[in-house]
């Protein structure tokens, strides 16, 4: 009894972690700033996804420290989002699974 | 799953105490147990089972040096920030733990989120929890010095609370847990100072505590804390 009521809670915080990380990862800035070397010549492109296709938009020769430093943080933050969202995915089939039963969840 | 938790739990408190905020805690909660286990130092004496649920009691008024924004300092360890509730208690989530700030209630109760400035974060007030901080003891865990409520005062604690529960899954879990504890103190002769806690808690206290062992069919338990293990031969 006492195991299925934490498993149930832990059930509803995992359904509310993802709804969290999923909100996180819409919050951060979008694609990722690469450097291009073109003839010798360096250039910066803002890389995303638009309807499954991939874009580019030029960003200048040298963009700002915060900028870089903005787009590197989101790119890690995201990484580590995706890799936590899908944890929680996984932790709330586990828990579905382990909660399946005559009782509703 | 439960190495991963392990370790990240230990990372969460070396950053803390790296910066100086582990020392200004009281970790309470399920995690306690694990600390227990080395403070008994025979395993098997208490239940294994915890919950994601990793909560810090913050003495007040905090008395922490520097201000330390606690989400950058966690950020990258992949937390996020969550309110819990209608009233929005701050918590940290992360797949593995949830961290959240308790401060002890006085006065007029109030769901009011509690603000811990020098931290950028607030926390829920809650009844008993004073009762955590008397006599609480600094035990090294991994060759960190953190601070734990001393076991009887747990174990009397969830008692406490118990019968205040509204869900009545989590009232038997802090009563199971109660137990466990007041086993193990037994097991190590040190019932004495749950019985020395019991003395200075005003009378209704110690009704509901002496009524809780006692629907609990723990009468012997009772009487051990009570009368000590001589008197009750």
């Amino acid at each position: 009894m006492v195991i299925k009521s934490i498993l149930r809670e832990e059930l509803e915080n995992s359904l509310r972690m993802q709804k969290r990380y999923e909100q996180e990862l819409a919050k951060l800035p979008k694609g990722s700033l690469v450097k291009r070397v073109i003839k010798g010549h360096e250039y910066y492109y803002l890389v995303y996804r638009e309807n499954g296709k991939v874009k580019s938009l030029y960003r200048g020769k040298s963009p700002s420290k915060k900028d870089l430093l903005k787009y590197q943080e989101a790119k890690e933050l995201r990484s580590k989002y995706r890799k936590a969202l899908s944890q929680v995915k996984k932790q709330i089939r586990y828990l579905r699974g382990a909660l399946r039963g005559k009782e509703e969840i | 799953m439960e190495k991963k938790r392990y370790d990240l739990f230990l990372e969460v408190l070396r950053r803390m105490g790296s910066t100086g905020i582990l020392d200004k805690l009281v970790l309470v909660g399920s995690w306690c147990i694990l600390l227990y286990q080395d403070y008994f130092r025979e395993k098997g004496l208490l239940p294994s089972i915890r919950t994601r649920d990793l909560e810090f009691l913050i003495p007040t008024p905090p008395s922490f040096d520097q201000t330390t924004n606690l989400h950058e300092l966690l950020k990258d360890l992949g937390f996020v920030v969550d309110y819990k509730g209608e009233a929005g208690y701050m918590i940290f989530v992360h797949p593995d733990l949830i961290l959240e700030f308790l401060v002890p209630a006085r006065g007029r109760e109030s769901k009011k989120p509690h603000p811990i400035a020098q931290l950028g974060i607030n926390a829920q007030a809650l009844r008993f929890m004073d009762l955590l901080l008397r006599d609480s003891i600094p035990v090294l865990f991994n060759d960190m010095t953190v601070t734990i409520p001393h076991p009887a005062n747990f174990a009397l604690q969830k008692l406490l609370i118990a019968r205040r529960r509204k869900q009545k899954d989590k009232a038997e879990k802090d009563k199971a847990q109660a137990i466990a504890i007041l086993r193990a103190l037994d097991a190590s002769d040190q019932l004495g100072a749950v019985r020395s806690l019991l003395e200075t808690m005003p009378q209704s206290w110690q009704r509901t505590i002496r009524k809780e062992l006692t629907e609990l069919g723990e009468k012997a338990l009772l009487d051990l804390i009570v009368k000590g293990r001589n008197s009750s031969r």
